[in-house]
């Protein structure tokens, strides 16, 4: 007895290709809010995003039945009849800090909402949870030779984002000029982490060389300068 | 090292891992004990590859039987590549190459890297390969099981009877008569299970792996949810689940275990204030019995942080170690499996053969 058709795969179907080409390859890629594939739409304007891999899109008005509404609602005086913007998300943030920097483009940008954060790292989800977890936006960027991940978590409040940042912090990494509170640590890799707002963000420099401090130092600005505040 | 399992402390420190076989050996009566263990250390001055190389190659030498285990057959490798951030905690690319070269010089069939990951093989590291370039470089072949949401037909029904399993689906190639499984961990703690090495990396080898910590097993949106009832309650459940499918279901099917203590690997994901590092031991450890493969591996560990790491069938649920305050399961899932009979994870029992390796 085998797997298929079992109650287990009901979230999509990759047709016996890796789950991954999903996320990195595939021109269709999974829409984890409604929980199918559907093709992405593309979005001009240059870096990852411009690919048609950021997320969150909603629908908004036409731009003539919007100037209607306008009118009707100043002759009103009223607010306006659909719901403000909403409140950045983390893949809006990268997306930002990916337009700010000249030198580098995020690759790869994925969101994982809810429970498929389990989708992305495993087990240590559960920390991520216990801090009331949103969603998170990762991505990949690169300066020169040296590659960096970034993975920018949202949480309910901005007292969750403190406590997972202390979650992490031991309390022996050195100060960046970025975020609410911040840590970095320096091995064979660089791990920085700061929180600002309901977002804790954790990068992964490879390597320790200057360029590597210079992209620490850059993206975790650009980052830090996204974020809504 | 505890008294229970024959050698103290001190003279585990003062006469080197290395020598623990000889003084373990010591001890045991006439008979020979069993299982048995070889543990290759050595080569730290060597390039990663070339030592790596070296001490796999040792210890299976020493080990015996590999060319007969391996040649004409289609071998399956277990390797660990659940992290995507950093190489530390994964299955070296070194020892991963090693074990691909040595079983391609020995006359496999095809070798084939299978597991469900999270993009581990990916994982970037400034001064070399990644996994992924590793296993195609070698020559062998990746087969990245699906993840458990999605459908497939790569996975086989096995329930085992005990622990309370219901539904349990496992890699079906594993199942294939001229398949020969090899178990190749990354000698580590874990956040939420204290320790990870050989049993717990059969674990990937399944399709729902979060139901090794799950009241429901067929229900996989419970394994999930950490606010869902059925895996609150499933951490205590994982020992006696983990023990029973090991037993029952994986160690039948699994020929040999290497185990990568190259560097070991204390505080992945944690528990606060561990962060992860990794110290250097240069050691490759062989064994047939995982339990036995694994007790060594988490010697070395406990010999490297005594007061936070305790030993394979110590109590994993008493003691002020973060490592152990952090323990979700509430147990030893390795004292489960010995109780089962699944393998010899008191070091005292296992004959331990060292080849050194300059």
């Amino acid at each position: 007895m085998t797997a298929q058709g079992s109650a287990l795969g009901n979230r999509g179907n990759t047709n016996g290709r890796p789950e991954r080409a999903y996320h990195a390859r595939s021109p269709r890629r999974w829409c984890p809010r409604r929980g199918v594939v559907r093709p992405y739409r593309a979005k001009r304007g240059r870096g990852a995003f411009s690919q048609g891999v950021a997320l969150g899109y909603h629908s908004t008005p036409r731009w003539g039945s919007r100037a209607l509404i306008v009118a009707l609602a100043l002759l009103s005086g009223c607010k306006m009849p659909w719901p403000a913007k909403r409140a950045a998300g983390p893949a809006q943030v990268l997306k930002a800090a990916d337009a700010a920097l000249a030198d580098m483009a995020f690759t790869n940008v994925a969101e994982w909402p809810g429970a498929r954060l389990f989708d992305y790292m495993d087990g240590a989800a559960e920390a991520y949870f216990r801090r009331r977890f949103l969603t998170l936006a990762s991505a990949d960027t690169k300066l020169g030779r040296t590659d960096a991940r970034i993975e920018l978590f949202q949480v309910r409040s901005a007292a969750d984002a403190a406590t997972l940042f202390d979650d992490h912090n031991d309390g022996k990494g050195t100060k960046l000029p970025v975020g609410v509170a911040s840590a970095l640590w320096e091995a064979r890799e660089m791990e920085a982490i700061f929180h600002r707002g309901p977002f804790f963000c954790r990068l992964i420099i490879y390597g320790a060389s200057p360029e590597a401090h210079k992209l620490l130092a850059a993206l975790a600005a650009a980052i830090d300068n996204s974020i809504p505040k | 090292m505890s008294e229970e399992q024959g050698i103290r402390r001190r003279e585990f420190m003062a006469v080197g891992a290395g020598a623990v076989a000889a003084a373990l050996a010591a001890r045991q009566s006439l008979a020979a004990p069993e299982p048995r263990i070889v543990v290759a250390r050595g080569g730290a001055k060597m390039p990663p590859d070339e030592g790596a190389y070296a001490r796999v190659k040792a210890a299976l030498e020493k080990h015996g039987g590999f060319k007969e285990l391996v040649s004409g057959k289609k071998v399956l490798l277990k390797i660990n590549g659940t992290d995507k951030s950093f190489q530390d905690a994964n299955t070296s690319t070194s020892c991963t190459a090693a074990v691909i070269r040595v079983c391609r010089e020995n006359g496999a069939r095809v070798v084939k890297v299978i597991g469900q990951e999270w993009d581990g093989y990916d994982c970037k590291r400034a001064d070399g390969p990644t996994l992924r370039e590793v296993i195609k470089a070698a020559g062998a072949e990746l087969e990245e099981l699906i993840h458990w949401w999605l459908k497939t037909e790569q996975y086989v029904k096995h329930v085992p009877k005990t622990g309370g399993w219901k539904e349990l689906w496992v890699a079906k190639e594993i199942f294939e008569p001229d398949a020969v499984v090899i178990n190749v961990p990354r000698c580590k703690t874990h956040h939420f299970t204290l320790y990870t090495g050989c049993v717990k990396n059969c674990i990937g080898l399944t399709w729902h792996m979060y139901a090794h910590h799950c009241t429901d097993d067929r229900n996989p949106k419970a394994g999930a949810s950490d606010q869902h009832p059925a895996r609150v309650a499933g951490w205590a459940m994982f020992p006696a689940k983990l023990a029973a499918a090991y037993h029952e279901v994986y160690r039948p099917r699994i020929a040999l275990n290497i185990l990568d203590a190259g560097e070991p690997a204390l505080g992945w994901g944690g528990p606060k204030p561990e962060r992860l590092r990794t110290f250097p031991a240069s050691t490759i450890v062989v064994g047939t019995d995982a339990m036995a493969v694994d007790a060594y591996g988490m010697q070395l560990l406990h010999e490297k942080e005594p007061a936070l790491i305790p030993t394979a069938l110590a109590d994993w649920t008493k003691g002020d170690s973060v490592y152990v305050q952090a323990n979700l399961t509430k147990g030893n899932y390795l004292a489960e499996c010995q109780k089962l009979g699944a393998g010899q994870a008191d070091l005292a029992k296992v004959r331990i053969e060292e080849v050194k390796v300059d």
